[in-house]
């Protein structure tokens, strides 16, 4: 089945933006993926010195100018997209599955779990997500990558518990759930073949959305200096380091904090355009 | 239920939030390896002092009876004393809490003023390019981070046409007012001193601007939606009808349930700015609780660490009932729903 | 004359005179920065930006002569030693606290013990002082355990309190017994010293300020500032910014290369150069395996390519903020040969004593650590971790923030492998340096993070402190520097060369010559020693 032929794609192509969006996340997670093959120095995102090029601008052989170490910036940024997505991805793929169980438990089940998983959503909702990644980042041995991500999934799945709550509440009282429920079907089942279906274009669309939020929370926490470990190259860390040298060497943080707009605002895209095709509210 | 019920059942819910979140953060902040103590005496103090001032932090008892004192403490006002500024915390809370208090509140009101009349524009005259151009203006200030709009605010206005200031609250050649509510804006009217008002105020405008530019895209965005939703209703057409006029409309009409959403997610919207003046503090140097809270983290002092976790707390809870309480003015049914 | 007219001539009298007043009496500032925090208390200051709080608000009995002269009196009208272990100073008269109090031997003798007792700061610098007693109001007698040569030298750092005020001041709730808090509330945001300047602000994390004290016992520079500001932990780029709009008069030392060149195109700005007795040092672990083998850190110290890290340094073609070392000794401090080679690479003298080492390189990670607040710092690491990934090794680089490494350093299992450090000597003398750092017995602070336990070296070092003879103790403390560097107890990355970019409104020989012309850290921003043009 052609993709591009379903009514899905049809009504999503109506937007230009979003299909404006499509094209970017593509481009950029394609980027990701070659970064190896298409960039003109991949060995300058590891143990690599060349002072004798440092800090210089832009140029025809170094496209975004080079750091204080002589790297080449570009190379550096589109192997940063590799961490940042894979932030992304991450810190989703643990910060969902727990979210929606929690919040199908506390919907479906209601009474004693409900009230005290909800509180306890509640209790993680009420401090803002920077604050509480950057309370369990700062406090962990070494900063680095593993810990932040881990640190920013436990700020955000309260947020997919809430949504999938609203969602199986409002649902649990449709007439097919009563007819599974009088049919004798189990809770699990009801819970994961009923109502879970009917959240996914809800999920897909906030998981879209989502993406591009966690890069931007994830490139704050490295720009406070809590991200990925030298040489690694890391979007956030490479604005925050090249800030003190504004404005002469412009280029050190610019093109870092393009490239975190860019990835953001194509993911930001699709979701806006997911949500229009699915008519859904997050 | 009446007003009042709802009042002391969300201020109930509050408090209950408020001490998990206490206890959260406690728990958090004691968990991990690494001695307080020793970080705070440096290298150079001997086993005996760090032993003598872990016994004075009540470092080696368990951890109920440590959140116990902590409790006891929190009651009488006693935050215990900062490991990095080496002085009480309440102290500390005192003198950075206001300055990024002014910053909130600069930044909300920036977001009022621009988000909502963008969003009524985007609205009322949508698919047109009128709500093309706000619409692209409003996504750009969602999907940029706050640190990359302060850096591009600093470029523009600081070294490219240098017409703002990019550091601290206050030219220091100024002597500063009175401080009555240590807000600045505030303190200087009290005293007449105009000058000092707008020299405060030309130093809030670039980073009350970055911690503003997300939330104003977003809120332009919300704005825009709930307005277009509530436009489409059947009474508003049943309205023109009559031929209401357009004002009348809008204002009576219109406005008062479109705003519950969008005012709704302000209130969360202002959570989402604590986080970015952590960001903003730290790139303009604003003396602040949130680059406090920063240096803090880095520098593992865990009172510090549990009494910026919780003062951003509280504000942020204190925001949503205001936010709550505005909604059940807009819309009193809620009450009677429950 | 009518009265209108009357006034008219009165009134433009007063506002001229009025104004002309307050120009002539407008007050003169200087403006500088540095890292946070400033330490006000005396009993705990221990970095550079204390040490230039404390010598403008406290003095001490001794002071550094200007331009490598040596030592002298300063609170003191002069010393005596009895015999090898007594030392008699006696008192200057008539010197004032802030608070109006008299100086007499009595404070000397609280700020001693209160220093000790609080064993914070730079209390470790008198180990082997057994008492500090008054003779009489203006004599006091120092005893030590055994000869020890650096004491004269160290006495720079015990700044006098003042008794009276401190303990009138002194809450009765604290940690040290019957001293209560020792004051250490009290002098958070107050001098009770009898310094050139007076704290009238203090914020030790935003900014402190200091005011003239026309009490002072010495003279102040004529056009000395009447104000000086401190700010902490300002952006480099900010200040580059307040430097060229003259809103700014003093860089730190800390601006980073590309700041400096920067400025260095300014006309409105200076840059001057500062030698300090410093060195930025990569410090090896010693004890923990590879590195406890003497051979594998040969291996690093000619593995690791100086070359390059010189060209790290340049700030500009002919500015260069760093200079290939000779080891520990540097300029400044008793013993420096300018003569001697610096330490070159030479891989393949690298590889062969990584032969002999009994650890094989692959099947080690090298832990290499740099100070998170010291961004410049991380280049030092990379460039280690590229040659030391040359040796077959594997290694991770880590940007450590302070309180973390001073935490990590207390046992030498979890010390990092390497970890750039810079250390200015405490005062002019090489034992403040080489003892603190290198002597088995210091390991565990940040200055000791190599956990050097070399029985030769502690041996030299010992005898070093106890020998009186000056000559002599240049041979010693020379033969301990090349036995440093052949058995690679440290990396030396440069010695330490310094640019503070100042602007022009404070440009002059005074002020240039007190930056460049004392070498103990923090001594150099001795404000009533500058003028404002």
């Amino acid at each position: 089945m052609n993709i591009f032929k379903t009514k899905y794609f049809y009504k999503y192509s109506r937007n230009p933006l979003s299909v404006i969006g499509l094209v970017i996340v593509t481009i950029v997670i394609s980027l990701a993926l070659l970064a190896p093959y298409i960039t003109p120095f991949p060995e300058h995102v590891g143990p690599f010195t060349d002072f004798a090029n440092k800090s210089k601008p832009p140029s025809w052989k170094y496209i975004f100018g080079t750091d204080k170490i002589g790297r080449d910036i570009f190379t550096r940024v589109v192997f940063g997209y590799r961490i940042s997505l894979t932030l992304g991805f991450v810190v989703l793929s643990i910060a969902v599955p727990i979210g929606v169980a929690m919040g199908l438990c506390a919907g479906y089940i209601g009474r004693k779990t409900e009230l005290i998983l909800m509180r306890i959503t509640d209790i993680f909702l009420a401090i803002p997500a920077l604050v509480l990644a950057l309370s369990i980042i700062g406090l962990l041995d070494r900063p680095n990558l593993f810990y932040t991500m881990i640190a920013v999934s436990m700020a955000w799945w309260p947020w997919y518990t809430r949504l999938i709550y609203n969602i199986t509440r409002s649902i649990k009282t449709e007439g097919y759930i009563t007819a599974a429920e009088i049919m004798g079907a189990s809770k699990l089942h009801i819970m994961f073949r009923e109502i879970l279906p009917n959240c996914l274009p809800s999920l897909l669309t906030k998981i879209t959305l989502d993406l591009g939020f966690v890069i931007l929370v994830g490139s704050s926490l490295s720009f406070l200096g809590l991200g990925a470990q030298s040489p690694t190259p890391d979007l956030g860390t490479m604005v925050a380091k090249g800030a003190s040298f504004l404005p002469d060497t412009w280029w050190f943080s610019l093109f870092p904090g393009f490239a975190i707009l860019i990835i953001v605002l194509g993911f930001n895209l699709v979701g806006d355009g997911l949500k229009d095709m699915f008519d859904v509210d997050v | 239920m009446s007003a009042s019920q709802y009042f002391i059942r969300r201020i109930f819910i509050s408090v209950i939030v408020f001490f998990g979140v206490s206890i959260v953060i406690f728990c958090l902040a004691r968990l991990i390896p690494g001695d307080p103590a020793r970080i705070a005496l440096g290298p150079f103090a001997t086993k005996e002092m760090v032993e003598q001032l872990r016994e004075t932090l009540h470092l080696n008892e368990s951890i109920f009876i440590q959140y116990k004192i902590f409790i006891i403490s929190l009651f009488q006002g006693d935050l215990g004393i900062s490991t990095y500024t080496k002085r009480p915390v309440i102290v500390d809370i005192i003198s950075y809490f206001p300055a990024t208090f002014e910053l909130i509140l600069m930044a909300g009101t920036l977001m009022l003023l621009i988000g909502i009349p963008l969003g009524i524009l985007s609205g009322k005259y949508k698919d047109t390019w009128i709500d093309h151009i706000a619409r692209v203006i409003s996504l750009l200030g969602v999907v940029t981070p706050s640190f990359l709009w302060a850096i591009i605010l600093m470029l523009f206005f600081a070294y490219l046409i240098p017409i703002f200031p990019v550091h601290e609250r206050m030219d220091e050649t100024l002597d500063p007012p009175k401080i009555v509510t240590g807000l600045l804006l505030i303190d200087s009217l009290l005293e007449g001193n105009f000058r000092v008002f707008r020299d405060a105020f030309s130093h809030l405008i670039l980073p009350g601007f970055a911690i503003a530019l997300p939330a104003i895209g977003n809120c332009a965005r919300l704005t825009r939606t709930n307005l277009s939703d509530v436009y489409e209703k059947q009474y508003i057409e049943f309205a023109r009808s009559y031929s209401f006029s357009e004002f009348k409309i809008a204002t009576k009409y219109a406005f008062k349930p479109a705003s519950i959403p969008t005012v709704t997610i302000i209130g969360l919207d202002f959570a989402f700015m604590l986080g970015n003046a952590f960001l903003v503090e730290t790139v303009f140097v604003w003396p602040g609780m949130a680059k406090y809270g920063v240096e803090v983290i880095l520098a593992k002092d865990l009172n510090g660490i549990v009494a910026t976790a919780l003062i951003f707390t509280i504000f942020f809870l204190i925001i949503n009932m205001f936010v709550d309480f505005i909604v059940l003015f807009l819309n009193p049914r809620i009450i009677l729903q429950d | 004359m009518r009265l209108i007219s009357y006034f008219k001539l009165i009134l433009p009298t007063v506002l001229f005179a009025f104004f002309s007043f307050s120009i002539v009496n407008a007050k003169t500032v200087i403006r500088t920065d540095e890292a946070a925090i400033g330490e006000a208390d005396p009993a705990k200051f221990s970095d550079n930006i204390d040490s230039i709080i404390i010598f403008n608000t406290y003095d001490a009995l001794v002071d550094e002569l200007k331009n490598g002269a040596g030592l002298a009196p300063h609170l003191a009208s002069g010393w005596e030693y009895a015999d090898a272990t007594t030392l008699n100073v006696t008192l200057k008269d008539g010197i004032k606290f802030h608070s109006g109090n008299i100086l007499d031997a009595d404070d000397v003798v609280y700020s001693f013990n209160r220093l000790m007792d609080m064993g914070q700061g730079f209390s470790f610098l008198f180990g082997t002082v057994e008492s500090v007693t008054a003779l009489d109001s203006k004599t006091v007698q120092i005893k030590t355990s055994e000869p020890f040569a650096p004491l004269i030298a160290s006495l720079m750092r015990l700044a006098i309190v003042d008794k009276d005020d401190v303990q009138a001041n002194t809450t009765v709730d604290g940690n040290y017994g019957d001293n209560g808090d020792y004051g250490e509330a009290y002098l958070l945001t107050t001098s009770a010293g009898t310094g050139a300047y007076k704290i009238t602000q203090h914020d030790p994390n935003v900014k402190t300020v200091l005011t003239k004290n026309n009490d002072y016992f010495l003279d102040h520079n004529a056009k000395a500032p009447d104000e000086v500001i401190i700010k902490y932990s300002v952006e480099a780029a900010t200040i580059k910014t307040l430097l060229m709009r003259g809103e700014h008069e003093i860089s730190s030392m800390w601006l980073p290369n590309e700041v400096l060149a920067a400025l260095e195109k300014e006309d409105s700005v200076d840059l001057v150069k500062i030698n300090r007795p410093g060195s930025w040092y990569n410090k090896l672990n010693n004890r923990r395996a590879p590195l406890d083998d003497v051979h594998c850190r040969r291996a690093l110290q000619l593995a690791y390519d100086y070359d390059a890290l010189y060209l790290s340094f340049a700030i500009t073609e002919d500015m260069v903020a760093g200079q290939k070392s000779s080891g520990a000794l540097i300029s400044g401090v008793l013993g420096y040969d300018p003569n001697k080679a610096p330490i070159e690479r030479d891989i393949d003298k690298a590889k062969a004593e990584l032969a002999k080492c009994k650890y094989n390189p692959s099947d080690y990670t090298l832990d290499l650590a740099w100070i998170a607040e010291v961004p410049y710092e991380e280049p030092w690491s990379l460039q280690l971790q590229a040659n030391a990934i040359e040796l077959g090794f594997d290694a991770t680089v880590t940007g450590l923030p302070w309180a973390k490494f001073t935490e990590q350093v207390a046992n030498w299992e979890n010390t990092p492998h390497a970890t750039v450090v810079s250390v200015l000597a405490n005062v002019p003398d090489p034992d403040a340096l080489m003892f603190a750092q290198w002597h088995s017995s210091r390991g565990g602070t940040w200055m000791s993070a190599e956990w050097a336990q070399d029985a030769e070296l502690d041996a030299l070092l010992e005898k070093g402190r106890t020998e009186t003879n000056a000559d002599e103790r240049i041979k010693i403390y020379q033969a301990a520097n090349q036995l440093m560097i052949d058995n690679a107890i440290t990396l030396f990355i440069t010695d330490f060369v310094g640019y503070q970019a100042i602007s022009q409104s404070v440009s002059n020989s005074d002020t240039i010559s007190t930056q460049q012309g004392y070498g103990t850290m923090g001594r150099n921003l001795s404000f009533r020693e500058m003028a404002v043009n």
